[in-house]
């Protein structure tokens, strides 16, 4: 595939130079220039046209460079870097994956035709099938290293950080998540990066809220349903006690209750749950445990207790587990990333011109959110570091030191992302943090609130 | 007093949920000797056929439940054609193994027939629970409860007392010896295999009504197995009982011991009791005891 | 059955692996061919060739256990782990070197195993299925939950590059050529136990194990013995895996793990140590075709998503795992001695 596209860009390259020329609104001797040599290559056409087509291409391509040094305000030469994308296309993530792809692809194209060729920088990516499996993501990993000479890596969930962590820092590339950190990865000295906290912590900068919403000087009663079938949602949990422990006057967490992946029923959990006084519910599992809990609390007529999801689980997919949006009636999500809903922000109009202008068919939704936020931070990173060191010499550790020395504003990201700062003590950015919650009201999904602060956490 | 009661109650109902799906091991080991792990892709198949019935055909309910029956049933008899009556007289080895097969491959037809994606599965019994002063009774989990005694006494009088039933218990005893006494072991081994696929279908609507459904849903198959164990293979009037305890001690574990521990003893408390039955009983409460032969 | 021409003058020679002088020789090319890979293919080539040689470890264990001994393990990922766990503990929390961190996986391993093992005394069949998995279930149970300074907990653990004498494993050819050293040595165990008599005492309780009892075999030493070295080579393997990812988490270890190893034991043929590599790299080279090809169809078949090339590899190991246990059990190296015998005969057919 890659072959074709090459010989076709160095056979299609003079004529592009060619019509660049005329494009710019050149002088009037290069427009000569141009009709002479067109008539000069019309000509050899003619006389030569059964000699082997070698030939003429290059003449094509000495007629390209000549015009070249003749143009003005043509291109510049573009140096092109390669992205490696990590992708589960046929793993239990499948079908969201084109969507993450897909406004992933759509991120770097856009800022390929925008940005990049000012800066002479272009930028390609390739997808890899993980399978969301270790083993695979160790294996594919060299081959993509040795093909593609990356200067910057995308990862999709846990196998990819836990195969590659390690090696990250000797072969020198910069990996960018998509999804939320956890505790487990919180260490010094990153190559894995998360433009969003741990989970815990934007849970708990919901608590936070809620609790200031909600009024008085009473810690927030917190129930958290979690399970044992992953250590990712054992690492979710923990890092919530953690949290109530260390701000006993912000969050008590009155219980934590492990449920099988899909729980059978959890209506006397839920119940005791509330008879403790859980004012809200966090559910950052799976669908399923959402489905469930919200059953549990509809039979136990306690539907005034909202329970409080992440991306993974958001209010869009739980609703449509359970049968329509209109029963998450009251329930909310927070994440550090925009919300998808039909609400006319700066996101979602820069989601429409690539859904516009770049061909990105996919749905405005979490799933593109995460393909996005990982993306804006890829190439605004990539942006700092040819600035820093010219677009000739971008390298993976040039691309590293940008991003934690470089800021990421808010604009720079269109919304999608609160300003970031990212150091060298964490995976995401410490300080400066902020999330959005949204929840459905009146059957509706909205926005409620943007730009929450991340509290300070301790590791646990 | 009455959240243990609570505890008590409920945990009954889900060890007789366990105690549902176990019924179609046991009723496939009865006649074919074929130990099914499969049995939790049958329940989510079976779960799937309700969905696609009731939510994407928008069949009524009394339409759309005894198509799935019969679906069900079909599937089970086709599973059984397939793979089963080409591995009569193998050895125990290969059965193990081409049901594990089968677990795999069930799960990747799941996937590719209905998508990988959570579906919300029909709402079958109502929501609100039964509240008797204090205690709260899942509607569902109690008719599913109910369901299930009535079907436990019901096959277990099927296969002792009656003639057919008689048939299939001679079957599962040997087969040279029941086909030497003109028994079809073919069809009996087909019937088991359409019985086990209907049970797992009830299981799937008594165990997700209201919820939702996904191809992992799977899990609960694992789980029936210590109730099979502890009931014996061969018995299914006993699976009422070893449901009850199982259920019962699982729901008080989790709400005493995982506060306890900070961890979820109440799922693996089920496996320890496997465990435990397979080294000091192996042939479980009710199980036959066999004699091998040299 | 050897080719005409060809017969035994003494017991060694009777004994031998390798019979005829075209098997010397197809035993040094591939001896070369394996040395001389790294330098000559690409590197995701040598990195799927180290993942088949450390499952080539983990499955020559199955093999002993299963394939020759008849003891059903479905918990073989739950041992691996228990080693991958042990030689990672000792090598970042206690700093002990490869040599040393290494064989104390494997012996971890086979402790954890033995102890399932002697529980195979009593259960058998469907039984010892059972028991197993639930050894993998208690796997999972006890890293989450025993203290997390033992164990890391839900953290996982982070290992450093081996090192042998200043020289360290981090490389991608270097880690290469250590799994394969390694795996030429179990594989002499291998080959080397199944010839002996706790082979031939393996095979004798797989094939009848009350009747062998009466013979005079200890069934329980013999069943202990089968265990104990199925689940040292799993922990070996985990050990080697620790190097490889350097990175040991739990959920690396899933029963579904352990039911692809199985199937590479079927698909090989039980009994047969090589038909154990045989089906590690057929049923490898398979997952990574379906992969690849998988991704290119998905990018070129708009109707077909990847979600259905995901399921469709789930279908194609079940139907594998039944079509081979419904069609040829003893797996392809029966297949294999079949044509050879037949080419060995022709023109006569038999």
């Amino acid at each position: 595939m890659e072959h074709h596209e090459a010989l076709l860009s160095i056979v299609a390259f003079p004529v592009l130079i060619e019509m660049e020329v005329a494009i710019h609104a050149t002088p009037p001797s290069a427009v000569l220039l141009l009709t002479l040599k067109e008539i000069e290559v019309h000509n050899y056409k003619e006389e030569f046209a059964k000699r082997n087509r070698s030939v003429n291409s290059w003449l094509a391509g000495s007629v390209g460079i000549l015009s070249m040094a003749f143009g003005t305000g043509g291109a510049q030469a573009q140096t092109t870097y390669n992205l490696a994308g990590l992708a589960d296309f046929t793993g239990p993530y499948a079908d969201i994956m084109k969507d993450v792809t897909g406004c992933r692809r759509g991120v770097v194209e856009w800022w390929n035709a925008e940005v990049g060729k000012d800066l002479g920088v272009n930028l390609k990516v390739k997808d890899y099938d993980t399978r969301y499996d270790v083993a695979q993501v160790a294996s594919l990993w060299p081959g993509a290293k040795s093909e593609l000479n990356p200067v910057l890596v995308f990862g999709i969930g846990g196998p990819d950080a836990a195969a590659l962590q390690e090696r990250l820092p000797a072969d020198k590339v910069p990996m960018i998540m998509a999804t939320a950190g956890y505790g487990y990865g919180w260490k010094p000295n990153p190559w894995v990066f998360n433009a969003r906290p741990t989970y815990p912590h934007e849970a708990a900068a919901f608590m936070e809220w809620f609790r200031t919403k909600r009024g008085g000087d009473a810690p927030l009663k917190l129930g958290i349903i979690s399970s044992e079938a992953s250590p990712a949602y054992v690492d979710i949990h923990k890092g919530m006690e953690k949290f109530a422990k260390d701000n006993p006057k912000i969050l008590e967490v009155v219980e934590t209750i492990y449920t099988e992946v899909q729980p059978t029923d959890l209506t006397s959990q839920v119940n005791r749950l509330i008879r403790k006084g859980a004012e809200v519910i966090q559910v950052q599992t799976n669908t399923a445990a959402v489905v469930a809990v919200r059953r549990a609390l509809q039979s136990l007529g306690k539907n005034n207790i909202p329970i409080m999801m992440s991306a993974h689980n958001s209010l869009q997919a739980s609703g449509k587990a359970i049968g329509g949006l209109a029963q998450m009636e009251g329930s909310y999500e927070a994440y550090g990333m925009a919300i998808p809903t039909e609400d006319k922000t700066t996101a979602r109009a820069f989601f429409e011109k690539l859904r516009d202008k770049y061909k990105v068919s996919s749905g405005y939704n979490v799933a593109c959110l995460m393909g996005l936020n990982q993306a804006i931070v890829a190439v605004r990173t990539i942006e700092s570091a040819a600035k820093a060191v010219g677009p000739t010499k971008v390298t993976g550790e040039a691309v590293r030191t940008a991003l934690l020395t470089v800021p990421i504003t808010s604009e720079q990201s269109f919304g999608i992302l609160p300003s970031l700062n990212f150091s060298n003590d964490a995976p995401f950015p410490t300080k400066g943090l902020t999330v959005n919650i949204g929840s459905v009201q009146g059957g509706k999904y909205v926005i409620v609130d943007q730009n929450v602060t991340v509290p300070i956490l301790n590791k646990w | 007093m009455t959240e243990f009661t609570n505890y008590l109650i409920n945990g009954a109902l889900i060890g007789l949920l366990y105690a549902l799906i176990a019924m179609g091991f046991v009723v496939i080991y009865r006649a074919s000797k074929v130990f099914n792990f499969a049995q939790g892709e049958l329940v989510v198949f079976g779960g799937f056929l309700v969905w696609w019935m009731i939510m994407e055909l928008a069949l009524p309910m009394w339409i759309g439940l005894p198509l799935s029956f019969a679906a069900a049933a079909i599937f089970g008899l086709l599973i059984e054609r397939v793979f089963f009556s080409r591995l009569v007289g193998e050895s125990v080895f290969s059965m193990v193994m081409v049901t594990i097969g089968l677990l795999i491959l069930i799960r990747g037809i799941i996937l590719v027939a209905f998508g990988p994606q959570v579906r919300p599965f029909p709402i079958i019994f109502p929501i609100e629970p039964f509240i008797l002063g204090e205690v709260l009774i899942s509607r569902s989990l109690f008719y599913g409860g109910f369901i299930t005694v009535v079907i436990g006494l019901g096959l277990s009088w099927f296969f002792n007392k009656t003639r057919a039933g008689l048939r299939m218990t001679a079957v599962a005893e040997d087969h040279q010896v029941a086909m030497s006494m003109g028994i079809s072991v073919r069809r009996s081994i087909a019937f088991a295999w359409a019985l086990g696929s209907v049970l797992s279908t009830l299981g799937a609507i008594v165990y997700l009504s209201g919820k939702s459904l996904n191809v992992l849903t799977s899990e609960i198959g694992m789980a029936a197995l210590p109730v099979a164990l502890l009931a014996g293979l061969e018995s299914i009037g006993g699976l009422l009982l070893a449901g009850l305890l199982v259920g019962v001690v699982q729901a008080l574990a989790m709400a005493y011991l995982d506060p306890l521990v900070g961890g979820a003893v109440g799922s693996v408390l089920p496996f320890v009791i496997m465990l435990m039955v397979l080294l000091i009983r192996p042939t479980g409460m009710f199980g036959w005891k066999t004699i091998e032969r040299v | 059955m050897d080719p005409a021409g060809v017969f035994a003058t003494s017991f060694a020679q009777d004994q031998a692996l390798i019979r005829t002088s075209p098997q010397r020789l197809a035993l040094v090319i591939l001896v070369i061919a394996m040395l001389v890979l790294p330098l000559l293919v690409e590197p995701r080539i040598v990195a799927i060739a180290t993942s088949m040689l450390i499952t080539a470890v983990v499955v020559l264990g199955l093999q002993i256990n299963t394939g020759l001994a008849g003891q059903i393990n479905l918990g073989q990922a739950a041992f691996m782990g228990v080693g991958a766990y042990t030689t990672a503990i000792l090598a970042a929390k206690l700093g002990w070197p490869i040599w040393a961190a290494l064989p104390a996986g494997g012996v971890s391993a086979a402790l954890f195993g033995f102890v399932f093992g002697m529980s195979a005394v009593r259960i058998k069949g469907f039984y010892l299925a059972l028991t197993t998995i639930a050894a993998q279930i208690l796997f999972h149970f006890l890293v989450l939950n025993l203290p997390s300074s033992w164990l890391s907990g839900s953290n996982g653990i982070t290992v450093q590059p081996a090192e042998i004498l200043n020289f360290k494993f981090d490389s991608d050819r270097s880690i290469y050529y250590l799994c394969l050293a390694v795996v030429a040595i179990m594989l002499f165990g291998a080959y080397g136990v199944a010839r002996s008599r706790h082979g031939r005492a393996f095979l004798a309780v797989r094939d009848d194990d009350v009747a062998s009892g009466m013979m005079g075999i200890n069934v329980v030493r013999t069943k202990a013995v089968a265990f104990l070295l199925g689940a040292f080579y799993a922990g070996i393997g985990g050990g080697l895996w620790a190097y490889y990812v350097r990175f040991v988490a739990v959920d690396q270890f899933t029963l579904f793990q352990s039911i692809w190893f199985i199937a590479m034991v079927i698909v090989g043929g039980m009994g047969s140590i090589t038909g154990a590599l045989v089906g590690v790299f057929i049923i490898k080279l398979a997952q990574e075709t379906i992969s690849s090809a998988g991704t290119t169809i998905v990018e070129h078949v708009s109707f077909l998503s990847g979600d259905i090339v995901f399921a469709a590899m789930n279908i194609f190991l079940g139907a594998m795992i039944a079509g081979f246990l419904i069609f040829e059990p003893r797996g392809l190296m029966h297949r294999w001695n079949i044509m050879k015998r037949s080419y060995r005969l022709w023109p006569f057919p038999y």
